[in-house]
């Protein structure tokens, strides 16, 4: 069961944090305050469309020295070997540990490619959309289904960091002689950052609002 | 305040599309979900607080031991050197990655310790049915901080290690693994046993 009408529609915010829906006085009220959990309510996330768009175009720059720069250099006793994050995932495939490697990949290379280029799919879409390039319920729901994967995959790509967390103990204990910090390990931290924030600028709704601006 | 009759009793707007959907009965255990964009609205789950309750006790206690306790065990050569939790933050930062070194700390220890403090400064008084001051804020900040805890993520970190390192040095997982990817599985659990509307309801009756 359900209405055919939107929140904004019917003149209500809906609070982002305890979901109560409150009725709006005039329409362009611009600040008000939750009255249950005291959240600022707005109708949608603040200029959504180019905080996210800023902080992809800022991921996607990141994501350069990410990949190029050495994570870290392991030094094996006067032995520096710089490692990238990808001659890392080669090393375990190397050793026939081809399960963690892909592992590795997926969370570290795939995850924040794959976001970086699902947020500017949304982008452009919404964009065209707005420009009179209407598309079906359909489609609609694939990509509001795409933000939510994009929501929920993002934190994994934190691995590499907890990865090098534990690896600094082998420094301590003598097995690697030392491990020098890179720009790469920065840039990635970076990338992980700005690509949350990114996801959680982004507002879903946009997907659909073009809907009821005939 | 705009608290008077409100004509909105009933009505969920979908959080990702906006559409206005009814909240109506459901069996017990099922969803309700937006009829446009299929996210999930409304669940029935009487026992919902109950389990979420529970589950943050128990977590508490494994974030304890995963905190105080040692992770991991390597040895070589015939000597040993363990690592906690901490360890693995100041030994970044003395090596030069204190942006790195401040991201490991605030995601594996200081957020999920503050989500699970939060909760249960909030949730076991709803048990008993009162409401401590500032609940409200504090179960605010419980939700906004809920993604940036990465226990979960921290677990799938130690595998890797352990697999990758075993021909370099002997790393075994030791006490604080255990409690860590335990606590790592009940945060999952907690945060899909909460039920945030039926908490935020019981938090407006007991102003």
């Amino acid at each position: 069961m359900s209405t055919s009408q939107t929140a904004r529609r019917a003149g209500y915010r809906a609070c982002e944090v305890c979901e109560l829906l409150v009725a709006v006085p005039e329409p362009d009220l611009p600040r008000m305050e939750c009255p249950r959990c005291r959240a600022t309510l707005r109708l949608r996330r603040p200029n959504a469309f180019s905080r996210t768009a800023a902080l992809v175009i800022a991921g996607f720059i990141l994501y350069v020295p990410a990949n190029l720069y050495p994570v870290m250099t392991i030094e094996l006793v006067g032995r520096p070997d710089p490692n990238t994050i990808f001659t890392g995932v080669q090393e375990l495939f190397q050793s026939g540990m081809w399960e963690i490697g892909l592992l590795v990949f997926s969370a570290s290379i795939l995850v924040p490619l794959l976001k970086l280029v699902g947020l500017s799919y949304l982008l452009i879409s919404v964009y065209r959309a707005r420009r009179g390039d209407r598309p079906g319920r359909k489609l609609r729901r694939d990509r509001t289904r795409l933000f939510r994967a994009i929501e929920f995959v993002g934190r994994w790509s934190m691995l590499d960091m907890f990865l090098l967390s534990m690896l600094v103990a082998l420094v301590r204990f003598g097995a690697i002689a030392s491990i020098e910090p890179g720009i790469g390990a920065t840039s990635f931290a970076l990338v992980v950052v700005i690509t949350m924030f990114a996801a959680v600028s982004f507002d879903p709704r946009l997907i659909w609002d073009d809907l009821e601006e005939v | 305040m705009n608290t008077a009759v409100d004509p909105a009793v009933g009505l969920i707007a979908c959080p990702d599309c906006d559409l206005l959907n009814r909240e109506h009965a459901i069996p017990e255990g099922d969803r309700g979900c937006c009829v446009r964009c299929g996210a999930v609205l409304f669940s029935n789950d009487p026992r919902a607080l109950d389990r979420a309750l529970s589950l943050t006790i128990a977590t508490a206690f494994l974030l304890f031991v995963a905190n105080a306790f040692p992770i991991m065990i390597f040895s070589y050569a015939g000597r040993s050197q363990s690592n906690t939790l901490l360890d693995g933050v100041f030994w970044l930062a003395e090596g030069g990655l204190e942006l790195v070194a401040l991201l490991v700390f605030l995601t594996s220890i200081i957020f999920p310790i503050l989500r699970t403090g939060g909760l249960l400064y909030v949730l076991l008084p709803l048990r008993a049915g009162v409401s401590l001051p500032g609940a409200r804020s504090v179960f605010r900040s419980v939700s906004a901080i809920e993604k940036w805890g990465m226990l979960d993520v921290y677990a799938l970190a130690i595998l890797v290690t352990v697999v990758k390192l075993a021909d370099l040095a002997n790393a075994t997982i030791s006490t604080g693994c255990f409690a860590l990817v335990a606590a790592a599985v009940l945060m999952i659990a907690t945060g899909s046993a909460i039920d945030r509307r039926d908490i935020w309801r019981r938090l407006v009756v007991l102003r």
